[in-house]
């Protein structure tokens, strides 16, 4: 894994808001080509190899919990546990995730398992792909995501309602917006029909039980960029099972377990020492960790309510609003440094198969909201 | 081979299709809905993504300053209000957790 800095394309801002990408630049930059990461092909195939290894591990992870009934380490609402239990014995559709990686010395080392409400997608999968077009289209980039995608949607549409796709998100947010718009763009090659309603205009109708768009047309299926610990605890959370349709939620409920912080325990408790795995630990047994570890809230966004603790000092944390439902504590993985950089891997899962790569830079051991996507290939 | 072969965007390339690309001039309004009760599924198509999504911006002696979103335009009345077909239907019961989800 190499760092490399480059001159940015002339009029990048006007080649990536061309192909729909207007969130480049926030407060400070966002989608970074003025610098780009090379892989060789063995270290792709590494993180390739870890990420369908760590998939099937999560499978297993999930079963583990739902046979042992372990919700309460989730914090998870009593009255929704028959849906997750549902949504899992029916196979019910799931399309993405991404593992979050740190890559040092050749091993890729889970971080976390963002399994609920991916974003980065459009980057990853669209944008930095056509920035390779333009630097240099012999190299080869980890990226397969689009073709997944359609073909994903394509396989799930024998086991959705015959009817609309919906696709949700909050207003006022244009990256949240570009990530469903774009997953809509995929379902629509993929052959469906789909609407769109923001979630704040979704409806509930008390006379027919079910969930209405704002035609007032029934909501069956419909892809979600909403966590569900958000979800359930909304004033409609509970309609989700009074639904008379059983809408299918995408993705649906049972990758609530995958995506708290609590699945990193379990994990590592059904597979220690797994070489892609970071001892991790409930509050119970933090003391294994001695006076080095991260704590990490259970249910947290954007880097929020870190700390970093070495040799029982606090080197770095964040702020932020989380951590009422409780911390685990993870074994201390310094990201590797760029000069004064530091990338986290972030690689998808679409369907079952990994499919790609996308790169988050930062100036701190935190990735956090102000962190920057920084494109790739291999070399 | 590990990468996407070609990517084509079914929304955005209608989008760009049916649209001009000039930069707006005075222009910064676009509202999606232009009354209290229409549903938006009419601009549903391409014109969602492409007033949601286009950016404009400015360049200033090879400087970029990027102006705002259309989406900014989006009015909060365009969201709210009541029809007789509405009846039992009640809306707004998600979306108050907070601002946005990126993770």
């Amino acid at each position: 894994m190499k760092r490399h800095k480059i001159n940015p394309r002339e009029n990048w801002q006007e080649k990536v808001e061309k192909i729909g990408f207007g969130f480049h630049t926030a407060d400070s930059l966002y989608w970074d080509e003025s610098v780009y990461y090379e892989f060789s092909m063995e270290e792709i195939h590494t993180i390739e190899k870890a990420t369908y290894k760590l998939w099937d591990k999560c499978l297993e992870a999930v079963q583990y919990v739902i046979d042992c009934k372990l919700y309460k380490k989730f914090h998870i609402p009593e009255w929704f546990i028959p849906h997750i239990e549902e949504t899992w014995n029916n196979d019910a559709p799931a399309i993405y995730g991404r593992f979050d990686f740190s890559l040092k010395n050749g091993v890729p080392k889970l971080l976390e398992f963002n399994a609920d409400t991916p974003t980065s997608l459009f980057e990853a999968a669209v944008v930095q792909w056509y920035w390779l077009q333009d630097f240099d289209s012999s190299k080869d980039q980890f990226n397969s995501m689009h073709e997944k995608l359609v073909e994903y949607w394509k396989y799930l549409k024998k086991y959705l309602y015959d009817y609309t796709l919906h696709f949700t998100c909050v207003k006022d947010n244009l990256e949240d917006l570009t990530t469903t718009e774009y997953l809509r763009d995929c379902a629509i090659q993929a052959g469906f029909t789909t609407n769109f309603v923001f979630v704040e205009d979704i409806g509930w109708s008390s006379e027919r039980k079910e969930f209405v768009d704002l035609n007032n047309y029934s909501i069956k299926n419909i892809f979600k960029l909403y966590p569900y610990e958000w979800l359930v605890n909304e004033d409609f959370g509970k309609n989700i099972i009074l639904d008379k349709n059983k809408t299918y939620w995408i993705e649906p409920s049972w990758k609530m377990l995958l995506s708290n912080k609590a699945i990193l325990p379990i994990l590592w408790s059904l597979n220690k020492y797994d070489e892609n795995l970071l001892a991790s630990y409930f509050d119970d047994e933090k003391f294994m960790l001695e006076n080095s570890y991260v704590k990490k809230p259970l249910l947290s966004r954007e880097g929020a309510n870190i700390s970093i603790v070495k040799n029982g000092e606090v080197i770095s944390e964040t702020d932020g609003e989380y951590g009422e439902e409780g911390f685990i504590y993870q074994e201390l993985c310094e990201l590797p440094e760029f000069n004064n950089n530091y990338p986290v891997i972030g690689s998808w899962v679409i369907g079952q198969e990994a499919a790609g790569i996308g790169i988050r830079e930062s100036d701190l051991l935190i990735t956090g909201n102000l962190s920057r996507f920084v494109p790739h290939l291999i070399d | 081979m590990k990468k996407s072969k070609i990517i084509h965007l079914v929304l955005i390339s209608a989008a760009f299709a049916s649209c001009t690309q000039q930069k707006p001039k005075n222009e910064k309004k676009v509202y999606m809905r232009s009354d209290t009760t229409a549903g938006y599924s009419h601009i549903l198509g391409p014109a969602l993504w492409y007033y949601a999504f286009r950016p404009f911006g400015i360049y200033n002696n090879g400087s970029y300053q990027r102006a705002g979103y259309y989406s900014s335009a989006i009015s909060e009345r365009a969201n709210v209000g009541s029809n007789p077909f509405k009846g039992s239907v009640v809306r707004g019961g998600f979306g108050s957790s907070t601002f946005h989800v990126s993770s």
